[in-house]
This record gives C-alpha cells, sequence and structure tokens, in this order.
C-alpha cells in the first residue's frame, strides 16, 4: 500500500512537472513576438498507478514538449509567399516598362514623331525656307533622342533585372547556408528534444526562401532538413548548402544548380521566377517592338526623301537617318550629318517643289508595321502593355491578400488543440460556403445592373 | 418612367472590408458586409429602372465603379475558394479516413503529403 512517502514522491514530481509546465509558458510569452516562433506545449502523462505496491504511487510526470507549429498551414503560407513574390516582381518591372513609353499625346515618341511630321507639313508650306528645314532636322533630331531614351531606359530595366537575378540568388545562397548551419545544431542537441528557438529561425529562413523561389522541405528524423528548390533540385542536405550559380548566355540568364545542370526553366515561382521571365522575356520582347519602330520610322522617312530632290535640284547624297540594326535600331538611331539643303523636299522632276515634303508630312497616315500606322504601332505596344498591367495589378491584389489569409489561419489555428480546430474549422467552412453564395447573387446583380444601362 | 434624379447613382458598395475580413478569417463579419452590399446593389438596380437616364459621364462613371466592383468580387471570390480549399484540406488533415487504421485499431502512416496538396486560387 502507498504510503505517506510514495504520496510525497508523486507530489514531488507532480510539482516538478509543473514547474515544466510554467517555464515553457514564460517561454512562450517572452518569444510572443520572435518571428515564426511557434508555441510549446509541455504535456503531461499519467504515471502508472497501483495502490498496493509502493513503486507505482501515480501521478504525472512530462511528456515530451509538443510544438504548435502546424506544417499544412507552413506551407499554405509558403506557397503563397512564393506566389506573392513572382507577381510582386512581374507588376514592379511591368510598372517600369510603363514609365518608359509614356501614353500621353503631349509625351514621349509619338509626341515626337507627330511633331516631326507637323514639322514637315510646315515644310511643305515653304519648301524653300532654311528655317523650315531647320526645323525638320531639329524636330527629327529630337524624334531620334526619345527613341535613345527609350531604349536606354529598357536597357536599364534590363541591366537591374540581371542584377537584382545575381542578388536574388545570392540570397538564396546565404538562406541555403543559414539552414544548412541550423541542421547542424539541430543534428547535435536533436537528443534533448526540440528546440523552440532553433525551429523559430529554421522556419523564419524558410518563410524568406518562399518569397525568392518555391520550396519544400522534407524533415529528416534527426530533426535537420532537405530543401528542394523549383522541384526537385536539392539546395540543402543536412549540413550541406549546395549554391545556385547565375551565367548570361546568348542574353539569356540561366541558373544552375549545384551540379552544373540548368534549372531555369524549372523556376516558375517566387521572385527569382519574376525576375528570370522580366530579364529573359518580357524586356527582350519591349526592346525588339521598340527598335521595330525606330527602324520602321528611319526606314519609311530616309525612302521618302531618297526618293525627291535637294534645295539643289539633285537626288540627296545621304540619309537623314541612320542607326545600327546589330546593337539595336532605337538605341542608336540618330541623324547623319546632312544639311539643310541636303533635305529632298521637292519630288522628283519638279526641283524646287514641295511634293515630298507633303508625302512625308502624310506618313503619320500611312500604314507601316503589320497593316499599323507607326503611331498605331505605338499604341499597340502601349494598349498590350496596359493589359498586362491590369492583370499584374489584379493578381498581385490577389496574391497580397492570399498570403494575409493564410498566415492569418496558421497564427489563429497554430497551437489551438484539435477540438478547437475541429470547431473553428467547421465555424470557417460554413462562413466560406454562405459567403460563397452571396457573392453569386452579387454578381448576378452586377450583371444585371450592367444589363439595365446598357 | 419617373423623372426622379438619379442621385445615389455613385453609390456602389465598396468589399474593401469584406475583402479584409475574408483574408483574416473574420466569415461572420464578411458575411454582413456581403449581405450590406447586395442591399445597396438591389437599391441601385431599382433606382435605375425608376429613375430619368443617366447623362453619359454620370453613365461612365456608374460603370467604372461597377467595373471595380466586381474585380472586388473577383478577390473576394477567390479568398472564399481559397478559405474552402483550406477548410478542405485541413480537414483530411485532421480527420484521418477510415481507412487510416489497422485491424487492432491501430493507425496506420499518414499517405497524405501535404507538400502535394495543391491549394486552389
Amino acid at each position: 500500500m502507498g504510503g505517506i512517502s510514495s504520496a510525497m514522491i508523486s507530489t514531488a514530481e507532480a510539482m516538478r512537472v509543473i514547474q515544466r509546465q510554467v517555464s515553457v509558458a514564460q517561454n512562450n510569452i517572452m518569444n510572443a513576438s520572435t518571428p515564426n516562433y511557434a508555441r510549446l506545449d509541455q504535456a503531461t502523462m499519467a504515471r502508472r498507478f497501483n495502490p498496493n505496491t509502493e513503486s507505482s504511487s501515480g501521478g504525472i510526470s512530462a511528456a515530451p514538449l509538443l510544438s504548435g507549429r502546424d506544417r499544412f498551414l507552413e506551407v499554405a503560407v509558403w506557397e503563397r509567399q512564393s506566389s506573392n513574390g513572382y507577381s510582386e516582381q512581374s507588376l514592379r518591372s511591368l510598372q517600369g516598362v510603363e514609365a518608359a513609353l509614356p501614353v500621353a499625346a503631349d509625351r514621349g515618341i509619338p509626341a515626337a514623331m507627330e511633331k516631326f511630321y507637323s514639322s514637315a507639313a510646315q515644310l511643305a508650306l515653304a519648301p524653300n525656307s532654311d528655317l523650315s528645314r531647320q526645323a525638320v532636322l531639329d524636330r527629327a533630331r529630337s524624334a531620334a533622342r526619345s527613341f535613345n531614351e527609350a531604349a536606354n531606359e529598357f536597357g536599364t530595366l534590363t541591366a537591374r533585372a540581371g542584377t537584382e537575378l545575381g542578388s536574388a540568388v545570392r540570397d538564396i545562397n546565404t538562406l541555403a547556408k543559414e539552414i544548412a548551419a541550423i541542421n547542424q545544431q539541430q543534428k547535435q542537441g536533436s537528443r534533448s528534444g526540440t528546440d523552440a528557438g532553433l525551429d523559430a529561425r529554421l522556419h523564419e529562413a524558410l518563410e524568406k526562401l518562399s518569397t525568392l523561389v518555391d520550396h519544400n522541405t522534407l524533415t529528416q528524423e534527426d530533426g535537420s532538413v532537405v530543401v528542394f528548390v523549383a522541384g526537385q533540385v536539392p539546395l540543402v542536405v543536412g549540413e550541406q548548402a549546395y549554391a545556385l550559380t547565375t551565367t548570361v548566355s546568348n542574353d539569356q540568364y540561366q541558373i544552375f544548380d549545384s551540379r552544373g545542370e540548368n534549372m531555369t526553366s524549372a523556376i516558375k515561382t517566387g521572385r527569382l521566377g519574376g525576375l528570370l521571365e522580366v530579364r529573359n522575356t518580357t524586356m527582350p520582347e519591349y526592346s525588339s517592338q521598340l527598335d521595330t519602330l525606330a527602324r520602321g520610322f528611319a526606314d519609311q522617312v530616309n525612302g521618302i526623301l531618297a526618293g525627291g530632290l535637294a534645295a539643289n535640284g539633285l537626288p540627296p547624297v545621304q540619309n537623314l537617318f541612320t542607326y545600327d540594326a546589330v546593337a539595336g535600331a532605337a538605341a542608336t538611331l540618330a541623324l547623319t550629318g546632312i544639311t539643310t539643303g541636303e533635305l529632298a523636299a521637292a519630288g522628283a522632276g519638279e526641283p524646287g517643289g514641295n511634293a515630298n515634303a507633303n508625302r512625308l508630312a502624310q506618313l503619320s497616315n500611312k500604314p507601316a508595321i503589320n497593316g499599323l500606322t507607326l503611331t498605331g504601332y505605338y499604341g499597340s505596344m502601349a494598349t498590350t502593355l496596359g493589359r498586362r498591367l491590369d492583370s499584374a495589378r489584379g493578381r498581385n491584389t490577389s496574391d497580397q491578400q492570399l498570403v494575409l489569409q493564410a498566415r492569418t489561419l496558421r497564427q489563429q489555428v497554430a497551437g489551438v488543440s484539435v477540438d478547437q480546430e475541429a470547431a473553428k474549422l467547421l465555424e470557417y467552412q460554413r462562413g466560406f460556403q454562405a459567403a460563397g453564395q452571396v457573392m453569386g447573387v452579387l454578381n448576378e446583380m452586377t450583371d444585371m445592373l450592367f444589363s439595365i444601362m446598357r | 418612367m419617373s423623372d426622379l434624379p438619379n442621385s445615389n447613382l455613385m453609390q456602389v458598395p465598396d468589399l474593401g472590408s469584406a475583402i479584409q475580413d475574408l483574408s483574416q478569417f473574420e466569415t461572420s463579419s464578411a458575411l454582413l458586409q456581403l449581405e450590406a452590399a447586395l442591399g445597396a446593389l438591389r437599391g441601385l438596380a431599382a433606382e435605375l429602372e425608376r429613375g430619368k437616364p443617366m447623362d453619359p459621364m454620370e453613365q461612365r462613371a456608374t460603370e467604372r465603379a461597377l467595373l471595380e466592383f466586381r474585380e472586388q468580387l473577383r478577390v473576394a471570390n477567390l479568398l472564399t475558394r481559397q478559405g474552402l480549399a483550406y477548410c478542405r484540406n485541413w480537414s483530411d488533415a485532421l480527420i484521418p479516413p477510415a481507412d487510416s487504421y489497422g485491424s487492432q485499431g491501430q493507425e496506420r502512416p499518414r499517405d497524405l503529403d501535404f507538400h502535394a496538396v495543391r491549394l486552389e486560387g
């Protein structure tokens, strides 16, 4: 039969367990604002109890510490962060392109081209006036400069995307080293159980990694994690970090894993995915369109002028515009050393006339690229960009809200008991279902309102 | 049709608060906001049907406001679908299916791989 001494022993053990519970609670409170800290719970377990024996005096003893971290919720946050990293980067880059391609009537390339055509119309009124001829040269120079500025801006954006790519890869490699170091500490202390501090540091690093590139993890028995990025490319295995490297080939930025395998096409999300798309696809696409426009403008104008007569009544000896197609027409568009007298305002066979100046002025309405006028082509570039921007803005708005939602879910649920989780789950499920039904009606109402108004 | 002025045409509801609520799992509050928006849209529809035709400027402004509303509705809908997806996946994670127990009642190792859970959105 259990005596006073066994009762004292079990009470002392219970006191020790309660002391541990208080310490764990204190640690939870002190770490309330530690990034990515997951609360710990000191569970208890019943000790063997047999009232007839001294050695089985019952009471409680401490069970292993339980972490409140929910893997499902962590993965949800990582996925959302990766998606948001991508859309944020895409939006920022497209905003940069938009700034380089203004659509206002009095700014940028379309305004400069229109002013050039107007100066040609003025030349048609006074084809032999030196002032009018000089005005055409001045406007042509301004137009060339507008193309140069836009091309330079694109070049800056492309270079910036390259620099940011390099920096993103460096950040990924730094995080990989940090995770490998945490793994090492985790292995060393794995016998002493959960280290909430290390766990918080690990998850902070993993969360930062998720904004840069999509990843997944596998937890090993010794508590260390294996991290894979962009599918199945190992980044960290145990205490070893496998650095990614970058290279530029055929003006395409490429990312290689530690075995030298090109993994560029596997990187679809995260900031890295966004930067790769900007650097390898978006910017080259817009630069190429800008070059097409610059080439179209220069060739059209040069073509008209070549068919006319200069002030001396002879065919012109040089073009108005020159460019280097290899280095990029928009970036290199410039005036030749043409003089006012060499400008061919007159049509062939009518020295001193204005037919060629008129043709030049009418270029603004003449289809030049894909059946579009030059201004129309620029407009179509701006329209496509506007649509892309709208879509990127919409996606980024959604992504930001989805990140917030995933974080809220993690914060509200992590660490509560399974019963509480089930109750919350049911409450949320019903709430979302009801919200979905009301939104269906709202959608119909909106359609109806549009039809009433039209 | 009467000659009532269309004075409240600009009052297309705003779903900003409902979006915030949905992203923070405040589903009851979100529901109230959505119902209020429904009431406002019904009022707007009734007013449009009763009132005199809008001038083009007013019509464009109202159409723009409705387009913005529709965009907000898209985000709210996305959050709702995502919320339901979380609940579904979460429920699978919380409650083991019947075949996850062996003949002696012991729980078998779970096949559910959280990495494989693809969230909607």
